[in-house]
Protein backbone atom coordinates (compact mmCIF):
# COMPACT_ATOMS: atom_id res chain seq x y z
CA UNK A 1 0.00 0.00 0.00
CA UNK A 2 0.86 3.30 -0.69
CA UNK A 3 2.91 5.44 2.21
CA UNK A 4 0.80 7.23 4.56
CA UNK A 5 0.45 10.76 4.55
CA UNK A 6 -0.50 13.00 7.65
CA UNK A 7 -4.55 13.36 7.22
CA UNK A 8 -4.86 9.56 6.91
CA UNK A 9 -2.76 8.63 9.51
CA UNK A 10 -5.12 10.35 11.65
CA UNK A 11 -7.84 8.82 10.55
CA UNK A 12 -5.89 5.46 10.60
CA UNK A 13 -5.23 6.09 14.80
CA UNK A 14 -9.00 7.45 15.15
CA UNK A 15 -10.49 4.34 13.76
CA UNK A 16 -8.21 2.07 15.47
CA UNK A 17 -8.61 3.61 18.93
CA UNK A 18 -12.42 3.65 17.83
CA UNK A 19 -12.91 -0.14 17.30
CA UNK A 20 -10.04 -0.91 20.24
CA UNK A 21 -12.74 1.25 22.55
CA UNK A 22 -15.88 -0.57 21.28
CA UNK A 23 -14.33 -3.92 21.23
CA UNK A 24 -13.08 -3.05 24.60
CA UNK A 25 -16.44 -2.25 25.97
CA UNK A 26 -18.16 -5.06 24.58
CA UNK A 27 -15.69 -7.31 26.59
CA UNK A 28 -16.22 -5.59 29.80
CA UNK A 29 -19.67 -5.59 29.37
CA UNK A 30 -20.04 -9.46 28.88
CA UNK A 31 -17.34 -10.15 31.55
CA UNK A 32 -19.48 -8.02 34.12
CA UNK A 33 -22.38 -9.66 33.21
CA UNK A 34 -21.18 -13.17 34.00
CA UNK A 35 -20.08 -11.58 37.41
CA UNK A 36 -23.57 -10.10 37.87
CA UNK A 37 -24.73 -13.46 37.49
CA UNK A 38 -22.76 -15.49 39.92
CA UNK A 39 -23.24 -13.04 42.59
CA UNK A 40 -27.11 -12.99 42.29
CA UNK A 41 -26.79 -17.25 41.79
CA UNK A 42 -24.44 -16.79 45.27
CA UNK A 43 -26.73 -14.21 47.36
CA UNK A 44 -29.64 -16.53 46.60
CA UNK A 45 -27.68 -19.46 47.76
CA UNK A 46 -26.45 -17.78 50.78
CA UNK A 47 -30.15 -16.55 51.51
CA UNK A 48 -30.64 -19.86 52.15
CA UNK A 49 -33.12 -21.15 49.27
CA UNK A 50 -34.75 -24.24 48.82
CA UNK A 51 -32.69 -26.09 45.80
CA UNK A 52 -35.52 -26.17 43.32
CA UNK A 53 -35.08 -22.19 43.74
CA UNK A 54 -31.58 -21.87 42.92
CA UNK A 55 -31.99 -24.02 40.12
CA UNK A 56 -35.14 -21.99 38.88
CA UNK A 57 -32.92 -18.63 38.95
CA UNK A 58 -29.91 -20.68 37.61
CA UNK A 59 -31.55 -21.64 34.73
CA UNK A 60 -33.51 -18.31 34.12
CA UNK A 61 -30.25 -16.13 34.64
CA UNK A 62 -28.73 -18.90 31.62
CA UNK A 63 -31.16 -18.02 29.30
CA UNK A 64 -30.73 -14.35 29.70
CA UNK A 65 -27.05 -14.44 29.59
CA UNK A 66 -27.50 -16.01 26.15
CA UNK A 67 -29.77 -13.96 25.42
CA UNK A 68 -27.83 -10.74 26.28
CA UNK A 69 -24.61 -12.90 25.07
CA UNK A 70 -26.56 -12.96 21.92
CA UNK A 71 -27.37 -9.69 21.34
CA UNK A 72 -23.68 -8.52 22.67
CA UNK A 73 -22.14 -11.09 19.77
CA UNK A 74 -24.44 -9.17 17.13
CA UNK A 75 -23.41 -5.85 18.60
CA UNK A 76 -19.84 -7.17 17.99
CA UNK A 77 -20.63 -8.35 14.32
CA UNK A 78 -22.02 -5.06 13.71
CA UNK A 79 -18.84 -3.12 15.17
CA UNK A 80 -17.11 -5.60 13.02
CA UNK A 81 -18.46 -5.07 9.60
CA UNK A 82 -18.25 -1.15 10.21
CA UNK A 83 -15.08 -1.36 11.16
CA UNK A 84 -13.98 -3.56 7.79
CA UNK A 85 -16.04 -1.05 5.60
CA UNK A 86 -14.17 2.10 7.07
CA UNK A 87 -10.86 0.98 7.00
CA UNK A 88 -11.32 -0.35 3.35
CA UNK A 89 -13.28 3.39 2.61
CA UNK A 90 -9.56 4.62 4.17
CA UNK A 91 -7.43 2.13 2.45
CA UNK A 92 -9.15 3.65 -1.03
CA UNK A 93 -8.97 7.03 -0.08
CA UNK A 94 -5.27 6.85 0.26
CA UNK A 95 -4.93 5.34 -2.34
CA UNK A 96 -6.41 7.85 -4.23
CA UNK A 97 -4.42 10.75 -2.38
CA UNK A 98 -1.59 8.45 -3.61
CA UNK A 99 -2.75 8.05 -7.03
CA UNK A 100 -3.23 11.62 -7.31
CA UNK A 101 -0.04 13.00 -5.85
CA UNK A 102 1.49 10.78 -8.71
CA UNK A 103 -0.68 12.55 -11.01
CA UNK A 104 0.54 15.82 -9.67
CA UNK A 105 3.85 14.44 -10.57
CA UNK A 106 3.51 13.02 -13.72
CA UNK A 107 1.86 15.90 -14.89
CA UNK A 108 4.57 18.60 -13.94
CA UNK A 109 7.00 16.23 -15.56
CA UNK A 110 4.79 15.76 -18.68
CA UNK A 111 4.30 19.51 -18.89
CA UNK A 112 7.32 21.00 -18.60
CA UNK A 113 9.18 18.67 -20.57
CA UNK A 114 7.91 19.59 -23.48
CA UNK A 115 7.83 23.12 -22.44
CA UNK A 116 11.38 22.87 -21.86
CA UNK A 117 12.43 21.42 -25.30
CA UNK A 118 10.18 24.22 -26.49
CA UNK A 119 12.27 27.07 -25.34
CA UNK A 120 15.47 25.41 -26.05
CA UNK A 121 14.70 24.83 -29.55
CA UNK A 122 13.33 28.92 -29.59
CA UNK A 123 16.99 29.79 -27.95
CA UNK A 124 18.43 27.97 -30.01
CA UNK A 125 16.63 29.18 -33.72
CA UNK A 126 17.33 32.74 -32.02
CA UNK A 127 21.34 31.80 -31.19
CA UNK A 128 23.54 33.54 -33.86
CA UNK A 129 26.39 30.03 -32.69
CA UNK A 130 24.08 27.55 -34.94
CA UNK A 131 24.33 27.26 -38.45
CA UNK A 132 21.07 27.55 -40.38
CA UNK A 133 21.13 23.99 -41.58
CA UNK A 134 20.54 22.93 -37.89
CA UNK A 135 17.81 24.83 -37.31
CA UNK A 136 15.88 24.22 -39.92
CA UNK A 137 15.73 20.49 -38.43
CA UNK A 138 14.49 22.04 -35.31
CA UNK A 139 10.81 23.41 -37.24
CA UNK A 140 9.36 19.61 -36.89
CA UNK A 141 10.59 18.62 -33.50
CA UNK A 142 8.69 21.93 -32.09
CA UNK A 143 5.74 20.53 -33.62
CA UNK A 144 6.29 17.52 -32.05
CA UNK A 145 6.26 19.49 -28.66
CA UNK A 146 3.34 21.14 -29.26
CA UNK A 147 1.56 17.61 -30.81
CA UNK A 148 2.17 16.32 -27.07
CA UNK A 149 1.01 19.57 -25.32
CA UNK A 150 -1.81 19.50 -27.00
CA UNK A 151 -2.53 15.89 -26.23
CA UNK A 152 -2.39 16.17 -22.29
CA UNK A 153 -4.01 19.13 -21.98
CA UNK A 154 -6.85 17.25 -24.03
CA UNK A 155 -6.61 14.24 -21.95
CA UNK A 156 -6.90 16.46 -18.88
CA UNK A 157 -9.68 18.55 -20.05
CA UNK A 158 -11.37 15.43 -21.30
CA UNK A 159 -10.88 13.89 -17.69
CA UNK A 160 -12.25 16.86 -16.09
CA UNK A 161 -16.10 16.70 -18.53
CA UNK A 162 -16.02 12.98 -17.32
CA UNK A 163 -15.96 13.20 -13.70
CA UNK A 164 -18.65 16.76 -13.99
CA UNK A 165 -21.14 15.17 -16.09
CA UNK A 166 -19.97 11.23 -17.64
CA UNK A 167 -18.94 10.56 -20.89
CA UNK A 168 -21.27 12.48 -23.78
CA UNK A 169 -21.57 10.13 -26.93
CA UNK A 170 -21.62 11.68 -30.68
CA UNK A 171 -23.05 8.65 -32.26
CA UNK A 172 -23.12 7.76 -35.74
CA UNK A 173 -22.47 5.09 -38.25
CA UNK A 174 -18.83 5.40 -39.14
CA UNK A 175 -16.13 3.07 -40.92
CA UNK A 176 -14.80 0.98 -37.77
CA UNK A 177 -11.68 -1.06 -39.97
CA UNK A 178 -10.82 2.78 -41.32
CA UNK A 179 -10.71 3.97 -37.92
CA UNK A 180 -8.59 1.44 -36.25
CA UNK A 181 -6.13 1.49 -39.55
CA UNK A 182 -5.90 5.50 -38.95
CA UNK A 183 -4.59 5.19 -35.60
CA UNK A 184 -2.31 2.39 -36.43
CA UNK A 185 -0.94 5.01 -39.25
CA UNK A 186 -0.25 7.08 -36.47
CA UNK A 187 2.27 5.14 -34.70
CA UNK A 188 4.59 5.75 -36.99
CA UNK A 189 4.95 9.23 -35.79
CA UNK A 190 6.48 7.90 -33.10
CA UNK A 191 9.89 8.70 -32.93
CA UNK A 192 11.98 5.54 -32.27
CA UNK A 193 14.88 3.53 -33.10
CA UNK A 194 12.70 -0.05 -32.73
CA UNK A 195 11.43 -1.61 -35.42
CA UNK A 196 7.51 -2.14 -35.67
CA UNK A 197 5.82 -4.80 -37.09
CA UNK A 198 1.89 -4.79 -36.78
CA UNK A 199 -0.26 -7.86 -38.07
CA UNK A 200 -3.71 -7.22 -39.06
CA UNK A 201 -6.07 -10.89 -38.69
CA UNK A 202 -9.38 -11.41 -40.17
CA UNK A 203 -9.79 -7.31 -40.59
CA UNK A 204 -12.39 -6.61 -43.04
CA UNK A 205 -12.04 -3.94 -45.78
CA UNK A 206 -14.30 -1.80 -44.33
CA UNK A 207 -16.52 -2.58 -41.60
CA UNK A 208 -19.60 0.19 -40.30
CA UNK A 209 -20.02 0.36 -36.26
CA UNK A 210 -22.68 2.98 -34.62
CA UNK A 211 -20.72 4.92 -32.40
CA UNK A 212 -18.77 7.75 -31.41
CA UNK A 213 -15.80 7.52 -33.57
CA UNK A 214 -13.53 10.25 -32.24
CA UNK A 215 -13.92 8.77 -28.67
CA UNK A 216 -13.15 4.97 -29.87
CA UNK A 217 -10.27 6.65 -32.08
CA UNK A 218 -9.16 8.11 -28.93
CA UNK A 219 -9.54 5.11 -27.19
CA UNK A 220 -7.88 2.59 -29.22
CA UNK A 221 -4.81 4.87 -29.53
CA UNK A 222 -4.85 4.97 -25.81
CA UNK A 223 -4.04 1.07 -25.91
CA UNK A 224 -1.74 0.96 -29.06
CA UNK A 225 0.29 3.92 -27.45
CA UNK A 226 0.40 1.73 -24.02
CA UNK A 227 1.42 -1.12 -25.71
CA UNK A 228 4.40 0.83 -27.82
CA UNK A 229 5.39 2.27 -24.90
CA UNK A 230 5.86 -0.88 -22.48
CA UNK A 231 8.26 -2.52 -25.27
CA UNK A 232 11.71 -1.99 -24.96
CA UNK A 233 12.33 -5.08 -27.71
CA UNK A 234 14.22 -3.81 -30.83
CA UNK A 235 11.49 -5.69 -32.83
CA UNK A 236 8.09 -4.72 -31.45
CA UNK A 237 5.12 -6.96 -32.53
CA UNK A 238 1.69 -5.58 -32.21
CA UNK A 239 -0.86 -8.44 -33.61
CA UNK A 240 -4.64 -6.58 -33.72
CA UNK A 241 -7.37 -9.20 -34.48
CA UNK A 242 -10.99 -8.19 -35.48
CA UNK A 243 -13.87 -10.74 -34.49
CA UNK A 244 -17.86 -9.35 -35.45
CA UNK A 245 -20.64 -11.52 -34.96
CA UNK A 246 -24.72 -9.97 -34.74
CA UNK A 247 -24.36 -7.97 -31.15
CA UNK A 248 -20.88 -7.68 -30.95
CA UNK A 249 -17.66 -6.81 -32.06
CA UNK A 250 -14.54 -8.15 -30.64
CA UNK A 251 -11.14 -6.73 -30.77
CA UNK A 252 -7.60 -7.93 -29.42
CA UNK A 253 -4.54 -6.40 -29.48
CA UNK A 254 -1.90 -8.03 -28.14
CA UNK A 255 2.10 -7.44 -28.10
CA UNK A 256 5.25 -8.70 -27.32
CA UNK A 257 6.26 -6.27 -24.60
CA UNK A 258 7.51 -5.96 -21.16
CA UNK A 259 4.07 -7.78 -19.56
CA UNK A 260 2.25 -6.85 -16.13
CA UNK A 261 2.08 -8.70 -13.04
CA UNK A 262 -1.04 -9.92 -11.35
CA UNK A 263 -1.26 -6.48 -9.17
CA UNK A 264 -1.17 -4.49 -11.59
CA UNK A 265 -3.12 -5.84 -14.07
CA UNK A 266 -5.46 -4.72 -12.03
CA UNK A 267 -5.15 -1.88 -11.67
CA UNK A 268 -4.01 -0.01 -14.76
CA UNK A 269 -7.33 1.21 -16.34
CA UNK A 270 -7.88 3.14 -12.94
CA UNK A 271 -7.75 6.87 -12.83
CA UNK A 272 -4.54 8.17 -12.54
CA UNK A 273 -2.95 4.66 -12.06
CA UNK A 274 0.79 4.55 -12.95
CA UNK A 275 2.70 0.95 -13.26
CA UNK A 276 5.98 1.96 -10.91
CA UNK A 277 7.75 4.31 -8.73
CA UNK A 278 6.73 8.33 -10.15
CA UNK A 279 10.84 8.43 -9.66
CA UNK A 280 11.02 5.84 -12.20
CA UNK A 281 8.16 5.83 -14.79
CA UNK A 282 9.85 5.30 -17.65
CA UNK A 283 7.86 6.33 -20.44
CA UNK A 284 5.71 9.63 -19.95
CA UNK A 285 1.81 9.74 -19.40
CA UNK A 286 -0.25 11.24 -16.59
CA UNK A 287 -2.20 7.48 -15.45
CA UNK A 288 -5.17 8.98 -17.62
CA UNK A 289 -5.19 7.58 -21.12
CA UNK A 290 -6.23 3.32 -20.16
CA UNK A 291 -8.80 5.14 -17.58
CA UNK A 292 -10.45 7.04 -20.17
CA UNK A 293 -10.40 4.47 -22.31
CA UNK A 294 -12.06 2.31 -20.21
CA UNK A 295 -14.76 4.87 -19.60
CA UNK A 296 -15.28 5.24 -23.26
CA UNK A 297 -15.63 1.42 -24.34
CA UNK A 298 -18.40 1.25 -21.22
CA UNK A 299 -20.38 4.35 -22.64
CA UNK A 300 -20.46 2.08 -25.60
CA UNK A 301 -21.94 -0.62 -23.29
CA UNK A 302 -18.42 -2.36 -24.03
CA UNK A 303 -15.94 -3.91 -21.90
CA UNK A 304 -11.79 -4.59 -21.81
CA UNK A 305 -9.58 -6.71 -19.97
CA UNK A 306 -6.18 -7.46 -19.94
CA UNK A 307 -4.32 -10.20 -20.28
CA UNK A 308 -1.27 -11.18 -19.44
CA UNK A 309 1.07 -14.14 -18.33
CA UNK A 310 3.42 -12.27 -16.35
CA UNK A 311 6.46 -9.59 -16.36
CA UNK A 312 8.20 -10.35 -20.31
CA UNK A 313 5.24 -12.04 -21.59
CA UNK A 314 3.19 -9.24 -22.96
CA UNK A 315 -0.15 -8.12 -22.87
CA UNK A 316 -3.21 -8.97 -24.50
CA UNK A 317 -5.97 -6.50 -24.22
CA UNK A 318 -9.80 -7.72 -25.36
CA UNK A 319 -12.23 -5.41 -26.35
CA UNK A 320 -15.94 -6.19 -26.88
CA UNK A 321 -18.35 -3.54 -28.08
CA UNK A 322 -22.29 -4.38 -28.05
CA UNK A 323 -23.54 -3.48 -31.52
CA UNK A 324 -26.40 -0.86 -31.40
CA UNK A 325 -27.37 -0.21 -35.03
CA UNK A 326 -26.22 -3.30 -37.38
CA UNK A 327 -25.47 -1.87 -40.79
CA UNK A 328 -26.65 -3.67 -43.94
CA UNK A 329 -23.75 -3.28 -45.72
CA UNK A 330 -21.61 -5.28 -42.89
CA UNK A 331 -20.29 -8.69 -43.50
CA UNK A 332 -19.82 -10.85 -40.50
CA UNK A 333 -17.03 -12.75 -39.77
CA UNK B 1 37.77 20.44 -24.80
CA UNK B 2 35.56 20.01 -21.78
CA UNK B 3 33.20 16.80 -21.95
CA UNK B 4 29.95 16.42 -20.20
CA UNK B 5 27.93 13.81 -19.74
CA UNK B 6 24.05 14.58 -20.40
CA UNK B 7 21.57 12.17 -18.70
CA UNK B 8 18.23 13.14 -20.00
CA UNK B 9 15.47 10.35 -21.55
CA UNK B 10 13.50 13.16 -23.54
CA UNK B 11 14.88 13.31 -26.93
CA UNK B 12 13.84 16.92 -27.88
CA UNK B 13 15.30 18.03 -24.90
CA UNK B 14 18.42 15.83 -25.64
CA UNK B 15 18.99 17.01 -29.20
CA UNK B 16 18.25 20.79 -28.11
CA UNK B 17 20.61 20.63 -25.77
CA UNK B 18 23.55 19.05 -27.69
CA UNK B 19 23.15 21.57 -30.66
CA UNK B 20 23.77 24.16 -27.91
CA UNK B 21 26.71 22.99 -25.85
CA UNK B 22 28.31 21.55 -28.92
CA UNK B 23 28.18 25.03 -30.41
CA UNK B 24 29.05 26.17 -27.27
CA UNK B 25 32.65 24.22 -27.85
CA UNK B 26 31.77 21.47 -25.14
CA UNK B 27 31.73 17.70 -26.21
CA UNK B 28 28.45 16.35 -25.28
CA UNK B 29 28.18 12.33 -24.47
CA UNK B 30 24.18 12.11 -24.30
CA UNK B 31 22.37 8.91 -22.18
CA UNK B 32 18.68 8.32 -22.12
CA UNK B 33 18.63 5.76 -19.76
CA UNK B 34 19.26 5.21 -15.77
CA UNK B 35 20.52 1.85 -15.96
CA UNK B 36 23.30 3.26 -18.73
CA UNK B 37 24.56 5.92 -16.61
CA UNK B 38 27.12 4.76 -14.16
CA UNK B 39 29.04 2.31 -16.78
CA UNK B 40 29.21 5.08 -19.40
CA UNK B 41 30.37 7.18 -16.21
CA UNK B 42 33.08 4.92 -15.78
CA UNK B 43 34.38 4.37 -19.19
CA UNK B 44 34.90 8.42 -20.01
CA UNK B 45 36.45 11.20 -18.28
CA UNK B 46 33.68 13.53 -17.70
CA UNK B 47 34.42 17.17 -16.30
CA UNK B 48 30.67 17.66 -15.62
CA UNK B 49 27.37 15.89 -15.73
CA UNK B 50 23.84 17.38 -16.31
CA UNK B 51 21.48 15.32 -14.62
CA UNK B 52 17.86 14.39 -15.39
CA UNK B 53 16.10 13.23 -12.46
CA UNK B 54 13.16 11.51 -13.00
CA UNK B 55 14.08 8.93 -15.61
CA UNK B 56 13.76 5.35 -16.93
CA UNK B 57 15.53 2.42 -14.70
CA UNK B 58 17.73 4.33 -11.85
CA UNK B 59 17.13 7.75 -10.87
CA UNK B 60 19.05 10.88 -11.08
CA UNK B 61 19.01 11.69 -7.14
CA UNK B 62 20.12 7.45 -6.74
CA UNK B 63 22.82 7.61 -9.91
CA UNK B 64 24.29 10.89 -8.41
CA UNK B 65 24.62 9.25 -4.78
CA UNK B 66 26.52 6.34 -7.16
CA UNK B 67 28.60 9.12 -8.30
CA UNK B 68 29.50 10.25 -5.10
CA UNK B 69 30.38 6.85 -3.67
CA UNK B 70 33.02 6.20 -5.93
CA UNK B 71 34.93 9.19 -4.71
CA UNK B 72 34.07 11.28 -7.69
CA UNK B 73 34.17 15.02 -7.18
CA UNK B 74 32.86 15.46 -10.52
CA UNK B 75 30.42 18.79 -10.86
CA UNK B 76 26.69 17.67 -11.20
CA UNK B 77 23.98 19.79 -12.50
CA UNK B 78 20.34 19.08 -12.25
CA UNK B 79 17.96 19.57 -14.90
CA UNK B 80 14.49 18.65 -14.04
CA UNK B 81 10.77 19.34 -14.09
CA UNK B 82 10.69 19.07 -10.05
CA UNK B 83 10.52 22.35 -8.79
CA UNK B 84 9.98 22.60 -5.51
CA UNK B 85 11.99 23.56 -2.89
CA UNK B 86 11.98 20.54 -1.22
CA UNK B 87 13.08 18.37 -4.07
CA UNK B 88 15.81 20.86 -4.77
CA UNK B 89 16.81 20.33 -1.10
CA UNK B 90 16.96 16.90 -1.81
CA UNK B 91 18.87 17.36 -4.96
CA UNK B 92 21.75 19.18 -3.63
CA UNK B 93 21.57 17.08 -0.34
CA UNK B 94 22.02 13.98 -2.99
CA UNK B 95 25.49 15.12 -4.06
CA UNK B 96 24.25 18.27 -6.87
CA UNK B 97 25.99 21.33 -7.09
CA UNK B 98 23.46 22.90 -8.86
CA UNK B 99 20.33 22.77 -9.79
CA UNK B 100 17.78 24.22 -12.65
CA UNK B 101 14.18 23.38 -13.26
CA UNK B 102 12.66 22.77 -16.79
CA UNK B 103 11.78 24.68 -18.91
CA UNK B 104 15.14 27.13 -18.61
CA UNK B 105 16.69 29.33 -20.81
CA UNK B 106 19.69 28.19 -22.61
CA UNK B 107 21.71 31.15 -21.40
CA UNK B 108 21.32 30.47 -18.40
CA UNK B 109 21.92 26.60 -18.41
CA UNK B 110 25.73 27.91 -19.81
CA UNK B 111 26.41 30.35 -17.41
CA UNK B 112 25.69 27.99 -14.20
CA UNK B 113 27.48 25.65 -16.25
CA UNK B 114 30.50 28.41 -16.68
CA UNK B 115 30.60 29.40 -13.31
CA UNK B 116 31.02 25.45 -12.05
CA UNK B 117 34.13 25.89 -14.06
CA UNK B 118 35.34 29.30 -13.00
CA UNK B 119 34.59 28.16 -9.34
CA UNK B 120 36.59 25.17 -10.09
CA UNK B 121 39.18 26.60 -11.48
CA UNK B 122 39.54 29.25 -8.27
CA UNK B 123 39.66 26.25 -6.02
CA UNK B 124 42.34 24.34 -8.04
CA UNK B 125 44.26 26.57 -10.29
CA UNK B 126 46.08 23.11 -11.49
CA UNK B 127 49.39 24.58 -10.92
CA UNK B 128 52.45 22.28 -10.61
CA UNK B 129 52.68 23.61 -6.75
CA UNK B 130 51.11 21.74 -3.95
CA UNK B 131 47.62 23.47 -3.68
CA UNK B 132 47.79 23.40 0.16
CA UNK B 133 47.04 24.79 3.30
CA UNK B 134 48.64 24.52 6.56
CA UNK B 135 47.75 26.14 9.95
CA UNK B 136 47.95 25.03 13.69
CA UNK B 137 48.93 21.40 12.74
CA UNK B 138 45.53 21.30 10.51
CA UNK B 139 45.97 20.86 6.80
CA UNK B 140 43.16 21.18 4.19
CA UNK B 141 44.23 19.74 0.40
CA UNK B 142 42.56 21.74 -2.47
CA UNK B 143 43.43 19.77 -5.35
CA UNK B 144 42.60 16.23 -3.29
CA UNK B 145 39.81 17.83 -1.29
CA UNK B 146 41.24 16.13 2.15
CA UNK B 147 41.46 17.68 5.41
CA UNK B 148 43.59 16.68 8.46
CA UNK B 149 41.90 17.81 12.02
CA UNK B 150 42.15 16.27 15.36
CA UNK B 151 40.35 13.93 14.49
CA UNK B 152 42.34 12.65 11.50
CA UNK B 153 42.22 12.98 7.77
CA UNK B 154 38.84 13.21 6.22
CA UNK B 155 37.78 13.65 2.80
CA UNK B 156 35.43 16.72 1.64
CA UNK B 157 33.32 17.42 -0.78
CA UNK B 158 34.09 20.20 -3.18
CA UNK B 159 31.85 22.68 -1.61
CA UNK B 160 33.43 22.25 1.88
CA UNK B 161 36.27 22.91 0.11
CA UNK B 162 35.37 26.06 -1.43
CA UNK B 163 33.48 27.09 1.43
CA UNK B 164 37.20 26.93 3.58
CA UNK B 165 39.40 28.63 0.69
CA UNK B 166 36.77 31.68 0.48
CA UNK B 167 37.35 31.84 4.48
CA UNK B 168 41.13 31.07 3.66
CA UNK B 169 41.44 33.55 1.65
CA UNK B 170 39.82 36.80 3.77
CA UNK B 171 41.40 35.21 7.25
CA UNK B 172 40.44 37.57 10.07
CA UNK B 173 37.81 39.16 7.82
CA UNK B 174 33.86 38.65 8.44
CA UNK B 175 31.91 37.10 5.35
CA UNK B 176 28.65 37.23 5.33
CA UNK B 177 26.55 34.05 4.28
CA UNK B 178 25.43 35.77 1.33
CA UNK B 179 29.05 36.06 0.28
CA UNK B 180 29.57 32.59 0.52
CA UNK B 181 27.16 31.91 -1.38
CA UNK B 182 27.86 33.61 -4.15
CA UNK B 183 31.04 32.64 -4.26
CA UNK B 184 30.48 28.58 -3.57
CA UNK B 185 26.55 28.37 -4.96
CA UNK B 186 26.99 31.14 -7.52
CA UNK B 187 23.87 32.39 -7.22
CA UNK B 188 20.93 33.38 -4.02
CA UNK B 189 18.12 30.93 -4.97
CA UNK B 190 19.76 28.01 -3.01
CA UNK B 191 17.05 27.17 -0.88
CA UNK B 192 18.32 28.86 2.63
CA UNK B 193 21.52 30.59 3.99
CA UNK B 194 20.75 28.63 6.63
CA UNK B 195 22.48 25.85 4.91
CA UNK B 196 25.77 27.58 5.14
CA UNK B 197 25.74 26.78 8.75
CA UNK B 198 25.62 22.83 8.32
CA UNK B 199 28.57 22.89 5.97
CA UNK B 200 30.23 25.29 8.90
CA UNK B 201 29.60 22.84 11.26
CA UNK B 202 31.04 19.75 9.36
CA UNK B 203 34.05 21.88 9.03
CA UNK B 204 34.26 22.90 12.71
CA UNK B 205 33.82 18.88 13.68
CA UNK B 206 37.25 18.19 11.42
CA UNK B 207 39.29 21.36 12.42
CA UNK B 208 38.13 22.42 15.57
CA UNK B 209 39.11 20.90 19.15
CA UNK B 210 35.97 20.91 20.61
CA UNK B 211 33.40 22.51 17.83
CA UNK B 212 31.39 23.83 20.40
CA UNK B 213 34.39 26.54 21.63
CA UNK B 214 35.00 27.08 18.02
CA UNK B 215 38.64 28.77 17.90
CA UNK B 216 39.34 28.98 14.02
CA UNK B 217 35.91 29.23 12.49
CA UNK B 218 33.77 31.89 14.65
CA UNK B 219 30.15 33.18 14.13
CA UNK B 220 29.60 36.57 13.56
CA UNK B 221 26.19 36.68 15.12
CA UNK B 222 23.61 38.11 12.78
CA UNK B 223 26.54 38.74 10.11
CA UNK B 224 28.28 35.44 9.10
CA UNK B 225 31.69 33.80 9.68
CA UNK B 226 35.45 34.60 10.29
CA UNK B 227 38.66 32.17 9.79
CA UNK B 228 41.50 32.72 12.29
CA UNK B 229 44.40 31.36 12.89
CA UNK B 230 46.64 30.99 15.87
CA UNK B 231 50.53 29.86 15.19
CA UNK B 232 52.09 32.09 11.91
CA UNK B 233 55.26 30.10 11.65
CA UNK B 234 55.26 27.12 8.85
CA UNK B 235 51.66 28.51 7.25
CA UNK B 236 52.05 28.21 3.49
CA UNK B 237 49.36 27.99 0.19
Amino acid sequence: MAKLILTSKKAFVLFISITFLLVAQAIWWIALMAKLFDEKVKMVQELGAEKAYIDLIQQEEISRQIMIGMEGLFFLLLVGIGAWLIYRTLVKNEELQYAQQNFLMSVTHELKTPLASMKIYLDTLKSDKIPEEKKMTIIPRLKDDVNRLEKLVENILEAGRFEKSGYELHKDYFDFSNMINSDLDKLKNFATHQKLEIIRENFPENYIFYGDRFALSRAFEAIIENTLKYNDKDNILLKVSFKADKNNVYISISDNGIGLDKHNKERIFERFYRVGEVLNISKPGTGLGLFLCREIIKAHKGSIKVESDGIGMGVNFKIQLKVIKSHENNSLS
Amino acid sequence: MKTILLVEDDPNVADGLIINLEADGYQVVHVDNGNQVLNEFGKGNFDLVLMDIMLPGTDGLTLTKEIRKTGSVIPVIFITARDQTDQKVEGLLAGGDDYITKPFDVSELLARIQGIFRRQAWLDPGEETENEYLFDGRSINFTTYTAKGPGGEVQLTRKECMVMKYLIERTGKVVSRDQLLDAVWGYHTYPTNRTIDNFILRLRKIFEDDPKQSVYIETIRGVGYRFTKLAHDGDKQ
